[in-house]
């Protein structure tokens, strides 16, 4: 007994790997999607895709354009059907890949928001509730609140037209729209690609914020990795059609599995691995985890690499200090800005000096 | 940028534009000019518009482009509003552009030729010549305009609204009347009174499937250009051109709201 | 959505080909149908109505029509590309310049030509102020001319030229000329080098949207032009009233839509054909 138990926890505690293989779910599971494909005449944009979304949590696909996260997304909204072999999506252990959308228990925000010209803020957010055939008052009641909830005073914008507001508000109404119904989840597509850098940055914070205080689960699309580690619980990295990795912000940032995980999100170096004595292997250092010594005062126990330093970048908050290492190799190294002007590092172009990191550092990656 | 055009240029096409108006400029004047037979300006007068309640012929050829132009109106923006959904549906492809060219061949064919064909079809099943004869024409001519501005407006609409619409829990049908047609609108009436424009002035085809009793005002005009030039044809024009000028005006301002409304 | 393209496209399409495509197949039937006593065809098989076209009579009006047709487009050429030319270089005006164009094409045709008439005739505008001017003794006849024709249809057609060449004047791309300029041409010499060949797309589809309906016109010669300019468009409609020989209209009619089709194929080709000078 205590052997499957044992078993299962190990079994229930790996990621889910690349090639779909599944595992038993947690308990928690809301939405699985079980080996969905789907192709558009000779192209593949979701091939086999396999994975699990929690209750509650901010689960975030983040890709490249066209690697099919999108796809992924709008197949769980209804958008989109599976290929007829293509899998199946489940909610609440429910099969729904056969359901239309307007079926489908869980609301959706659009890139381009999608507010309906025609109707005002409040009959836009009301529409929801209208399908649902609530009563009159129960909707006045619930769409008040629901703009409340996304900061727009009900009775300042409740009667303007979509026309007549700005990006950042029309962002909120759509949000407002979606969340009034009660979704059991609530579907992203890059939502925040529109607004400039500043609003950005507020609407993610306030995205976070409803997803804690409704408990709602989230599925957010983005390719914008900052924004994705800002925001997630667990990211679904995508690549051609497949999820290369899935994991919190951490495992993703510090145990990237593949070389394309390990580039897409964060700056990395990648190094052939005979340079470190496992030929054949691919690694990855990060920049802020290398330090650079004169050579030969390398600490003991870590693992380093010679070379000529070639530039020094000034960063403000860091300094990258690019290296040519052994073979041409570029690396990259961040180092922390202490103060220039107070305590400079010494280091200069020209320099020979050795790139170190500890050995549990290092990253092996996988193929592909 | 005028600036740099050199000033003959600039001459030149003035005239061209002058010479593009003129004609019709003199005409609705000298409808208003009381002299019948000389261009001598004898004062102004409404008499030749009165002079035409006096003319049953011109009442009751108003009246019948009227109908006719209502009715095929209606025929044609149904159908060709329905065609622009397909089409639109359609997405792009080699099906499409079939569609596509099927539908625009009216336009190219020659208004005689058109005309004679229905005129050879009605007599081969031997449909006496009438209004219906005339509606019929009129809205096979109109359908593929019609098409044409409800198409570009479904173009310009964000396919999202729709999905938006469906997430939110509205059926199909649901979405077509509450999300999809309020969005065509503006498009359909515009289509609609490009339909009717084209049906009002419409002549050649007309005077090959319209039978006794189904004369429609240009029909009767050409009649009196072919019998004599009075200033009462004059007036009639006027008319005639105020209809057609007031509805073109109201289709361009109705499809200038697309944007208005994003 | 879920709403199949079949079903929206069917009545449409089956309107179409009821009282479009059907009509003009019983007319390509017709053409070779030998003519009935008072109109309308018997029973038969005859190319009787084609042969009767190669007639030097029925010739000379096709030829009259393919010359009138012409001439008509280079004089639409001519006077258009200058319009065109000069609204697309008019900046705030543009619109509105556009809208005057293109208000008389969408008014009606017949009042148009009626008010050519009332122009032309011997007590006509022109006349009267030719006359009041001293420059001639008698009226001019003016009208039932050829050229009474010609001014009619290039005053009809003309928006149609004016239209595709602005159209094309207005994708292109001004550091074009600027080049130019900076390599030493004159705004002469930059029109005919530059300006000119980019607009060609322009200006041939506008060559297209004057000649075809030019072909096919009825109204214009039938009112301007008198029994002695009598066009194509003329000969059939006659055939169709008056003289009462269906298939000879028949034939006369696939001769015109002949012609029709063959511009256009004619354009679309040359437009797949070679790579358009103004794409991006």
């Amino acid at each position: 007994m205590t052997l499957l138990r044992a078993l299962s926890v190990s079994l229930s505690a790996l990621r889910v790997s690349p090639c779909g293989v599944f595992w038993s779910v947690p308990a928690d599971t809301l939405v699985e999607y079980r080996r969905v494909s789907k192709h558009y005449g000779a192209h593949r944009a979701v091939n086999a895709v396999s994975f699990g979304i929690r209750r509650g949590e901010f689960f975030s696909l983040l890709g490249p354009s066209g690697c099919g996260k999108t796809t992924t997304l709008r197949l769980l909204a209804g958008l989109e059907t599976p290929d007829a072999d293509g899998g199946e999506i489940l909610l609440d252990g429910r099969p729904i890949q056969a359901l239309p959308p307007w079926e489908r228990p869980l609301a959706m925000v659009f890139q381009s928001y999608a507010l309906f010209p025609h109707l005002t803020v409040a009959q836009n957010v009301a529409f929801g509730l209208e399908q649902r055939k609530r009563p009159a008052a129960e909707i006045a009641e619930r769409v008040a609140r629901a703009l409340a909830l996304v900061r727009l005073d009900p009775g300042t914008y409740g009667r303007r037209l979509p026309g007549q507001l700005s990006g950042g508000q029309r962002q909120r109404v759509a949000l407002a729209r979606a969340l009034v119904v009660e979704p059991v989840i609530l579907l992203l597509d890059e939502p925040l690609g529109a607004l400039d850098l500043q609003l950005r940055k507020e609407m993610q914070l306030e995205l976070r914020q409803l997803n804690r205080d409704l408990g709602i689960t989230f599925l957010y699309v983005t390719h914008d990795q900052e924004e994705a580690l800002t925001l997630s619980d667990r990211i679904a990295v995508m690549d051609h059609a497949q999820v290369a990795q899935i994991g919190s912000p951490a495992e993703i940032y510090e145990s990237p599995r593949t070389e394309f995980v390990a580039r897409f999100v964060g700056e990395v170096n990648v190094l052939d691995g005979a340079l470190v004595g496992r030929p054949g292997a691919r690694i990855a250092v990060r920049p802020e985890w290398m330090d650079l010594f004169a050579p030969g005062a390398v600490p003991a126990g870590e693992v380093s690499l010679p070379g000529t330093v070639r530039q020094v970048v000034y960063l403000g908050e860091t300094l990258h200090v690019h290296v040519a290492g052994p073979g041409g190799q570029d690396l990259t190294v961040a180092l922390r800005n202490e103060g220039q002007t107070t305590n400079p590092i010494p280091w200069r172009a020209g320099d020979a000096v050795a790139v170190a990191w500890r050995p549990e550092d290092l990253q092996l990656l996988e193929e592909g | 940028m005028t600036r740099r055009l050199p000033w003959p240029l600039v001459g030149g096409v003035t005239v061209i534009y002058l010479l593009l108006h003129l004609p019709v400029l003199v005409l609705v004047a000298f409808s208003f000019n009381a002299s019948r037979y000389s261009l001598a300006w004898t004062g102004f007068t409404l008499d030749w518009y009165r002079a035409l309640a006096a003319r049953p012929e011109i009442i009751a050829g108003l009246r019948t482009s009227l109908i006719v132009g209502t009715v095929s109106t209606l025929v044609a923006t149904a159908l060709g509003t329905l065609l622009a959904l397909g089409l639109h549906r359609l997405g792009a492809g080699r099906r499409r552009r079939l569609v596509e060219a099927g539908l625009y061949l009216p336009v190219v064919t020659p208004e005689i030729v058109a005309g004679i064909s229905l005129l050879a079809l009605f007599a081969a099943v031997r449909w006496p010549l009438g209004l219906l004869t005339v509606m019929v024409a009129h809205v096979t001519f109109s359908v593929p305009f019609v098409t044409v501005v409800v198409l570009a407006r479904a173009h310009g609409m964000d396919r999202a609204l729709e999905e938006a619409a469906m997430t939110l829990g509205a059926t199909p049908r649901v979405t077509f009347w509450r999300v999809t047609l309020p969005q065509l609108l503006p498009g359909i009436v515009a289509g609609a009174l490009l339909a009717f424009t084209l049906s009002f002035d419409d002549f050649v085809i007309t005077f090959f499937t319209a039978g006794p009793g189904s004369t429609t005002l240009p029909l009767v005009v050409y009649g009196m250009v072919r019998k004599a030039v009075e200033p009462t044809i004059n007036a009639v024009s006027t008319i005639v051109l105020a209809v057609t000028t007031l509805a073109l005006v109201g289709s361009e301002l109705i499809g200038r709201r697309t944007t208005n409304s994003r | 959505m879920t709403e199949r393209p079949g079903r929206l496209l069917a009545p449409g399409l089956a309107w179409l080909a009821l009282f479009f495509a059907a009509p003009l197949l019983m007319v390509a039937a017709y053409s070779v149908m030998p003519a009935a006593p008072f109109g309308g065809v018997a029973r038969g098989f005859t190319l009787a109505a084609y042969a009767r076209l190669a007639d030097p009579l029925y010739a000379g009006i096709v030829w009259r029509t393919l010359w009138l047709a012409t001439v008509t487009t280079l004089v639409s050429l001519l006077l258009g590309y200058p319009v065109a030319y000069v609204i697309a270089r008019s900046g705030r005006w543009r619109r509105w310049l556009l809208l005057l164009v293109v208000l008389p094409f969408w008014t009606s045709f017949l009042v148009r030509t009626y008010a050519m008439i009332f122009l032309l005739r011997d007590t006509g505008l022109v006349n009267t102020l030719l006359l009041k001017l001293g420059l001639i003794q008698a009226p001019l006849t003016l009208l039932y001319t050829p050229g009474a024709v010609l001014a009619g249809l290039v005053y009809g057609y003309l928006p149609f030229a004016v239209l595709p060449i602005y159209a094309a004047l207005e994708k292109l791309d001004p550091t074009l000329l600027e080049a130019a300029t900076t390599l030493g041409a004159p705004p002469r010499t930059a029109f005919f080098r530059v300006t000119l060949p980019l607009s060609m797309p322009g200006v041939v589809a506008a060559a297209l949207l004057v000649f075809i309906p030019s072909l096919g016109s009825f109204l214009t010669p039938d009112l301007l032009g008198g029994a002695k300019t009598s066009l194509l468009g003329n000969l059939i409609q006659a055939q169709f009233t008056t003289a009462r020989d269906w298939p000879f209209g028949s034939a006369a009619s696939l001769l015109l839509l002949l012609g029709t089709f063959a511009a256009l194929v004619w354009h679309l080709r040359r437009r797949d054909a070679g790579p358009d000078p103004l794409a991006p």
